[in-house]
């Protein structure tokens, strides 16, 4: 990529093509970057609007080839679940996403801090949970029997409270920040929770827009905890309601000689699970774009800050 | 360094704290049975709750269903019944953990397949049935012959409940009556699947657009009259009439190489598509029409009438095997009584019910008339869906129990009477020499472990036609060997031995 | 102004600071740290709950676990439950297969993430930087099982678009579900398809945090864009790199079933190269889904990334202390 000169010095004196030309070419790459992203989401979202009859003889394609609505239909059979579903998994991902980023940050502010005596060892104590595991069985048996949380929202919240990875992600945001702010705030008076508080996070909206972005989509695509721990409908999230819809149609397909089939819908297997995409795609792009802010630096057309 | 060991003390040490603080207590053995309740009328039975787990979607109105059986089930043995579905995406897990965690259940579904039959059994998950079959279940316990039962028995005693539905294997073809039609293909004439050579050859010619195989697949264990002892993924059987119950490597026959050859001269000729497609996505094709024939499929009676119901295309079916019966087939699914039951005599009156009980098996497999299902004609018992189908309709007629007292939901189906054509069948297919044994898998669980990965590796391209056996097959033989199939095999000869000298 | 080299002293102090703590004494430190203590309470409970206690339960990789026994009276078998992956014919072809194509993901997910990040910031105009970002973020969205349809769309040997445009442009058709060797490159792909957008945002949410005066002073001095990039920049994402990289060698031994086993559609011609750890185990216990097998084989790669993480992770604090995990 071409240099971008000193603006003060060039301003005047090259036409606007040469100027522009860095951001032109960058944003030529961007482009096609993108389109090869797009291309299959775009037709994810086509084929989910065809019928699996055409999608099956005509292949995949950027505008359906012939319209359908059967796999909404399908997905959309009890609408009211669907409704239900989406207010859980909406429920669990506010707060999950509110408690996990406000335990997260103070655990790794902790572990950020050099003045903190046991910081290795409690790096060591949160990094450790990242590869060993009990496996299904004890923790089973732990949240079932003792903890007795079967077929609640908290059981699909506080397993994935504190995850080790974001953890240390966000403790790496920290050390980033100057430590002048916290020596002047320690010399001020200022104590941990203070400095923490005040100074720590808001200079670090960026870092906790990115993990609680993260955070939302944990939350948003779980379809694991309610499997092993809700057997109730009316707590279903979405993620586990789409997978076992799909699950049980393919389970029937798979079957298919095994018994007679008393229904008036078939599944549209393959054009289902496109829809389902879709579904689960489409509230999460909402929160995407309102977080976004965060992470994309505002500058505005044809000028650097500062100029 | 040593902080960090102190550390990983530490967190032992934790673990073993925790361990102290939360015991998995074994819970206790089912009660023996109390011998006075089979003689008591409903009333004087004390009320229970009778759960019944199960794989399926959890619908809309379950409870509904639920309360339309316990209805029945008050009168008839004062148990209220409690229907506890678990969507099959989840099933096989959750059932392991319930067991693992000891939790209540009273009656489930088991089978080779999917919640384990024989893992179940090694784990003192399911009881023996043997005295409560034939005291308070007496119509179930005689619905069938006492050889039969013998599929259920692992060392000796039934653990299961079979589900009566086709319980032989005739390994066939099916084709679009369509293409058949046009092509001139008499099945009746078709004995053998080379038979099928000149019309694969002019469906290839003359329809440009259809692929005449879903895939030149052909191999099945059963259409070579062999009996998978150990397992339909491990190539360790016997002769079904074989009464020297020799078990060999199935894949080292001449019949295995036979049909593995067929499927690559079909595969390089075109007859087949080139990779391997999966069975959902092979479904759709089949309806949109893409393919002539499918291989290697059970063709049982009312067959045809299911694939049409399913893909909407009318087929002709013929099988090429000559059906025998055998353990795995058998005891395909059934229902078994949970070791941590408290009423386990009370869940067998259950499944009395489910199997002899016209009305409350029908209510459970098709849901509430008027409801989920209306009559189309009550004498032929034919029924067709009902205003609210989609709130109800598990179509898993063979999980619940005797699929023959189920409702025809197509009028042919009552006219080819089909259930009675499924029962001749099953009782006039003989016996294999091994009906009645159930491997146990336990002393050579490495050894399955690692041949299981081979056969998944390098059968699939074999018996697909995609790789050349004149080498692949040499390829395969070694490899089973180095995975320890010959571990297998002597393990199998031994246990089938014993219990020969049992029997 | 202010100076990344404080860095070190302030550490240094911080160190000084915490060795007076421990010859101090435990009740000292104890005082000293109650509010940092208090602070980290939460997150260490919700650990001890959730992780720590049910860790009881790795002895059940050691034991023939029986449900009606429960976890503590199930006979133990010692090694036995291992045997399987470690006597398995193909065990150095699952171990270099995890390795190598985790290897590969680790340097180029790095490389793509990094690239994309500097790139997106590069774009001056916000509105085409966001629907740049939100592109590439979304694939993060598509199970593994949409991109094997995709990939079975483009790749398959009847009517695969990839083939039909090779052979447009007079190349022969590739049979691309039986040739392994392309295989860890089209994995590569579809790895990085899926997450480059998401990784991007780390480093994205990362540049912010640079000192915009950095790049002013940069070009009064007159450096150019790459330079400041070199210069500035990237050394400010070397912390974030380093940490993501050092916890990607930890899960090293762990492979991301859904991308091995939907995208190949676990297709066993293509084994040689795609099949790794967490495929064959799913495929060895297919017959016989045995609870302390399936323990062990996790017990296994758990230890393995561990012992690499100490490793790298001691390497990382000879080269900068301030960098390490722990």
């Amino acid at each position: 990529m071409a240099s971008i000169p000193s603006p003060a010095r060039t301003r005047y004196t090259r036409s606007w093509l040469s100027r522009h030309s860095p951001q032109l070419a960058l944003n030529g790459v961007m482009l096609v970057i993108t389109l090869v992203f797009l291309i299959p989401l775009l037709v994810v979202i086509s084929a989910s609007f065809t019928s699996e009859q055409a999608l099956t003889r005509n292949g995949y394609s950027l505008w359906p080839t012939e319209f359908s609505l059967d796999a909404y239909n399908y997905i959309f059979l009890d609408p009211t679940q669907i409704l239900r579903s989406y207010g859980v998994t909406i429920s669990v991902t506010v707060i999950g996403t509110v408690f996990g980023l406000l335990i997260m940050s103070l655990l790794a502010y902790v572990l950020a801090r050099h003045d903190f005596t046991w910081r290795r060892p409690l790096a060591f104590f949160v990094f450790f949970t990242m590869l060993f595991n009990g496996g299904l069985v004890p923790t089973y048996i732990l949240i079932t029997q003792y903890l007795r949380l079967r077929n609640s929202l908290a059981v699909l919240i506080l397993p994935y409270l504190v995850v080790p990875w974001f953890v240390f992600l966000l403790r790496t945001y920290f050390l980033t920040l100057p430590k002048e702010f916290i020596e002047s705030a320690k010399l001020d008076g200022a104590n941990d929770w203070q400095i923490y508080a005040h100074i720590v996070m808001p200079l670090s909206t960026p870092a906790l827009a990115t993990i609680g972005l993260f955070c939302i989509l944990m939350f948003w695509n779980d379809w694991w905890l309610a499997l092993l721990y809700i057997d109730e409908p009316r707590l279903y999230p979405l993620q586990y309601l789409l997978f076992a819809i799909l699950r049980n149609a393919e389970f029937l397909s798979a079957n298919s000689t095994a018994s007679s089939v008393l229904t008036t819908v078939l599944p549209p297997l393959q054009t289902t699970r496109m829809a389902m995409a879709v579904v689960a795609m489409g509230p999460i792009a909402i929160a995407f774009l309102a977080l976004q802010r965060y992470f994309i630096r505002g500058i505005t057309l044809g000028g650097i800050k500062g100029e | 360094m040593s902080r960090m060991t102190r550390l990983i003390a530490l967190s032992v040490v934790v673990g073993l704290l925790a361990g102290c603080a939360a015991p998995v207590a074994a819970p206790p053995a089912a009660q023996a049975p109390k011998p006075a309740e089979a003689d008591q009328t409903a009333a004087e039975l004390p009320p229970v709750t009778i759960t019944y787990t199960y794989g399926g979607t959890v619908f809309k109105d379950v409870d509904l269903v639920s309360e339309a059986l316990s209805e029945i089930a008050r009168k008839k043995i004062n148990a209220t019944i409690k229907l506890k579905p678990i969507d099959w995406g989840a099933f096989d897990e959750k059932m392991k953990l319930t067991f693992a965690a000891g939790e209540e259940c009273d009656i489930v579904f088991t089978a080779p397949w999917i919640n384990n039959f024989i893992q179940n059994v090694a784990n003192g998950n399911i009881i023996p049935l043997d005295d409560l079959l034939p005291k308070y279940a007496p119509g179930l316990w005689k619905s069938m012959p006492e050889s039969s039962w013998d599929a259920a028995r692992v060392g000796g005693k039934i653990y299961g409940v079979l589900n009566q539905q086709i319980w032989v294997k005739p390994f066939g073809f099916y084709v679009r009556k369509d293409l058949a039609d046009k092509y001139k293909l008499d099945v009746n004439s078709i004995n053998k699947y080379e038979d099928l050579e000149p019309f694969l050859k002019a469906v290839k010619e003359g329809e440009p657009d259809v692929t005449p195989l879903t895939s030149a697949y052909n191999w099945m264990f059963e259409t070579a009259g062999f009996d998978p002892i150990v397992s339909q993924e491990v190539p360790v059987a016997i002769r079904f009439d074989d009464k020297e119950l020799k078990v060999f490597n199935a894949a080292a026959t001449p019949e295995f190489k036979a049909s593995v050859e067929l499927a690559r001269k079909w595969y390089l000729a075109g007859y087949a598509p080139k990779d391997k497609i999966p069975r959902a996505d092979a479904d759709a094709m089949w309806r949109a029409g893409k393919f002539a024939m499918m291989l290697a499929s059970v063709v049982k009676p009312g067959g045809d009438i299911e694939h049409r119901q399913r893909f909407g295309q009318p087929v002709y079916a013929k099988s090429v095997t000559r059906p025998f019966l055998t353990t795995a087939a058998a005891s395909a699914t059934m229902n078994a009584i949970c070791r941590t039951s408290k009423n386990p005599e009370r869940a067998m009156m259950v499944l009395e019910l489910l199997n002899t009980d016209v009305e409350f098996y029908n209510l459970i497999s098709k849901g509430i008339e008027g409801r989920h299902w209306e009559w189309v004609d009550k004498e032929k018992k034919i029924i067709k869906p009902g205003p609210n189908n989609a709130d109800y309709n598990p179509n898993t007629d063979w999980q619940f129990g005797n699929q023959f007292n189920a409702y025809y939901i197509d009028p042919e189906q009552a006219e080819q009477n089909v259930w009675e054509a499924t029962r001749k069948l099953n009782n006039e297919s003989p016996p294999s020499a091994a009906l009645g044994f159930n491997f146990n898998p336990d002393p050579v669980k490495t050894e399955l472990a690692n041949v299981a990965a081979v056969v998944k590796e390098l059968q699939e391209p074999l018996t697909m036609g995609m790789v050349d056996p004149e080498t692949a097959l040499p390829e395969y033989l070694k490899r089973l060997d180095e995975a320890g199939l010959q571990t297998i095999i002597a393990e199998a000869q031994k246990q089938l031995n014993e219990w020969a000298k049992t029997k | 102004m202010i100076h990344l080299t404080d860095a070190p002293r302030v550490h240094q102090q911080a160190a000084r600071l915490s060795q007076t703590g421990r010859q101090r004494g435990f009740l000292w430190s104890l005082r000293h740290n109650k509010l940092f203590l208090l602070m980290a309470s939460p997150g260490v409970l919700l650990l001890l709950v959730f992780s720590y206690l049910p860790m009881i339960g790795i002895i059940i990789a050691f034991k023939d676990f029986r449900a009606n026994l429960g976890i503590f009276d199930s006979p133990w078998v010692g090694f036995k439950n291992f045997e399987f992956l470690f006597r398995s014919p193909v065990l150095a072809r699952i171990t270099i297969n995890t390795l190598l194509l985790n290897g590969l993901f680790i340097v180029t997910g790095l490389v793509a993430s990094v690239g994309l990040a500097l790139l997106l910031n590069e774009v001056r105009l916000k509105i085409a930087a966001r629907a740049y970002q939100t592109v590439v973020f979304f694939p993060y969205f598509v199970s593994w099982v949409i991109v094997g349809y995709f990939s079975f769309a483009l790749l398959n040997s009847d009517n695969g678009l990839v083939n039909q445009v090779l052979q447009r442009i007079g190349l022969s058709p590739v049979a691309w579900y039986s040739s392994p060797q392309y295989w860890p490159w089209i994995l590569t792909l579809a790895y990085l398809w899926k997450s480059t957008g998401y990784g991007s945002v780390i480093y994205l949410a990362a540049m912010l945090g640079i000192n915009q005066e950095y790049y002013e002073a940069a070009m009064l001095d007159g450096a150019n864009k790459w330079q400041q990039i070199r210069y500035i920049t990237l050394p400010h994402l070397v912390p974030v790199m380093t940490v993501l990289t050092l916890l990607a060698v930890g899960r090293i031994f762990f492979a991301d079933f859904g991308l091995f086993y939907y995208v190949t559609r676990d297709n066993s011609l293509l084994y040689a190269t795609t099949d790794v750890i967490d495929t064959y185990v799913y495929r060895a216990l297919r017959v016989n889904a045995d609870i302390g097998m399936a323990a062990a084989a996790g017990l296994y790669q758990s230890v393995v990334g561990f012992v690499l993480i100490l490793a790298s992770n001691w390497m990382v604090k000879k080269i900068d202390p301030d960098r390490a995990l722990f």
